[in-house]
Order: C-alpha cells, then structure tokens, then sequence
C-alpha cells in the first residue's frame, strides 16, 4: 500500500512538471532573441482574454462575429515582429519547430517574395491546442502563435468571412 | 561408598564443587543396584543424564536443518527479488516519464522570458492586438501574398507604446 502511494505520487509529480514544462514553438524560439531591440513583441496573457467577452470590436458585424468566436477558445497570443534578416529569421523559426510536434497546416510560397506557414499542434480532432503562423518576406518577419483550445472549424469561418469582405 | 560419603559428594555437586572424577563416582553409585532409599529421589537426575548423553542425533536431523535452512534463504532471497523488482519498477517508470515527456529543459526558457512585459496595458489595446493578429491570420489563410501592412502596422504601433 505504501509502495503504492509512493507509485501514484512519483507519476502525479512526474506529470505535473512535464505539465509545466510544456512550452510553446515560440518561447522556444524567442528566449534566443529575448533581449533583442529588433523585435517587436506582443503579449496577451490568459487573463486578459478573458475581459474580452465585455469587449466590442469596431468591424462589421459578420467580421467582428467571426472573430469574437474564435476569441473565445484563445488563452493566449504571442506575436514576434522582426524588421531586419527577415529571410533568415524565417529560415531558422522554420528549422526549429518540431516537426513531430506540429503539423503542417497550409505553407505558401511566393518565389523572391513572402512565405507563409500554418502549423498546428492537435489531438487529433477539430481542437487544436496551439495555431502557429510564420511569415518570412523581404520586408517583414512574423511569428504568432495562438493557443487555447482553438476549433479549428471556427478558424475558417473567420477566414470566410473576411474573405466575403474583400470581394465586396 | 558410604551414605555418608554420597551425602558429602551430593552436597558438594548440588554446590558445584565436585570434580569430574567424584561426578563420575556419583553417577556409578546411582546406576548400580544398591542405591540407599533415602537418596532415591537423584536417582532419576543422574540416569536422566546418562540416557542423555548416550542420545544421538538421528542421521536425518542434519539433511533437515539444513533443508530448513536452505528454505529460509530462498525465502529471503525470494523477499529481496521483490524488493529489487518493485525498485526496478519504480526506475523505470522513472526513466519512462523522463523519455516520453523530454520537456524538461524548456521549461527554463519559458520561464526565462518575462512574457508580462509585453502586455498591452489596457484590455482595448490587447483587444485591437488580438483582432489584427486575427485579421492578419485570416487574409494569410485566404492566399493572400502582400504582407497585410495594415494589421502589422497596428501590432507594431501599439507594441511600441509600451515596449
């Protein structure tokens, strides 16, 4: 009975701190560049998604719908803006995702200007558990990462809806 | 012998000062015939010690002693087996989270990075992020190859606020 308790709390704490230690692509990626002035860095914190629900966003009601839904999956939003070596700063974010950890969503490429990447991080199913895009052009670098439990379904209505807007 | 004499060699035994050669005289004198009524009573003390000393071990005592023995070892080595086994168990659940989950070094980098700093202040800023962040994503997700200047200027505009 002992040896059992000694058991379950060694796999409890085992667990908990793999819980903790679970980072996202993007800390990964950043602490190299933490104090670098180049960067532009945005944060929001967990916390602050959840004063969103109070919140109105000043876009048409079709947009500002789509969006608000995805928000409320979000737990948070982390962007990396970089304005110089932007090709190479896409070529090493690219290299540094796990690729067993993410799968590739959508990547566009554009030859002599932008590409895009989409990676996720799933379960399997229509929830995924991080949204990472990449942008490397010539003028401007982006990392975002979005994550929460994010369906995935929401994403390209949001997508959709945008994409009515433009065509109008 | 005298009764006299067995009464002074009984005294002396019963004090534990006889030799070993007056023992010997004491136990003749008790296993002859003619043994005195009144010392009856050590008779059976000193034949007792007698039928005792001629008492062997039977020839199969030793194989059981020492199978006894040899169950109790393996008994003992069967506890220490276990014993080895449930802290082979533990060791490799151990290494087992440790080889599924190789997490741990990471955990440092994020907690490295105080991501705090770059909040927006106000829950509209971080609103106006969020949805350019999102607006940004969804014309990437529709194709489109500009960089959506607007979305990233606003990002940019309300990061450098509190950077």
């Amino acid at each position: 009975m002992r040896t059992l308790l000694f058991v379950i709390t060694v796999v409890l704490l085992g667990v908990s701190s793999t819980a903790q230690a679970q980072s996202d692509a993007i800390s990964k990626y950043f602490s190299k560049y933490v104090d670098d002035e180049r960067f532009t860095v945005v944060y929001i914190s967990p916390k602050m998604f959840q004063l969103f629900d109070k919140l109105d966003i000043n876009l048409d009601d079709a947009e500002a719908n789509a969006i608000k839904e995805v928000v409320k999956d979000l737990r948070g939003l982390r962007i990396l803006v970089a304005e110089e070596n932007t090709m190479e700063l896409y070529k090493e974010a690219s290299q540094l995702i796990n690729k067993k950890e993410y799968e590739v969503l959508m990547t566009v490429r554009n030859k002599g200007e932008e590409s895009v990447d989409f990676l996720i991080k799933d379960n399997g199913g229509d929830i995924i558990d991080e949204l990472l895009m990449i942008i490397g052009g010539p003028d401007d670098f982006v990392l975002m990462s979005f994550v929460g439990k994010i369906d995935i379904n929401k994403i390209s209505e949001m997508a959709k809806a945008f994409e009515e807007d433009d065509k109008e | 012998m005298t009764t006299q004499d067995i009464q002074k060699l009984l005294d002396k035994y019963f004090e534990g000062e006889t030799s070993l050669e007056e023992e010997a005289s004491l136990k003749r004198y008790f296993q002859g015939k003619d043994v005195d009524p009144s010392f009856r009573a050590f008779q059976p003390l000193f034949q007792f010690l007698e039928s005792e000393r001629e008492a062997s071990l039977s020839p199969s005592f030793e194989t059981r002693i020492l199978t006894q023995i040899q169950a109790e070892n393996r008994l003992r080595m069967r506890r220490i087996t276990i014993y080895i086994a449930r802290v082979a168990a533990i060791a490799v659940m151990i290494i087992g989270i440790v080889v599924l989950f190789p997490k741990q070094p990471h955990m440092n980098d994020s907690i490295a990075i105080n991501w705090a700093q770059y909040e927006p202040q106000t829950d509209e800023e971080a609103m106006a992020e969020t949805t350019a962040a999102l607006q940004l994503l969804a014309s990437k997700l529709n194709g489109s190859a500009r960089t959506a200047t607007k979305e990233l200027d606003q990002i940019k505009r309300s990061a450098s606020v509190f950077k």
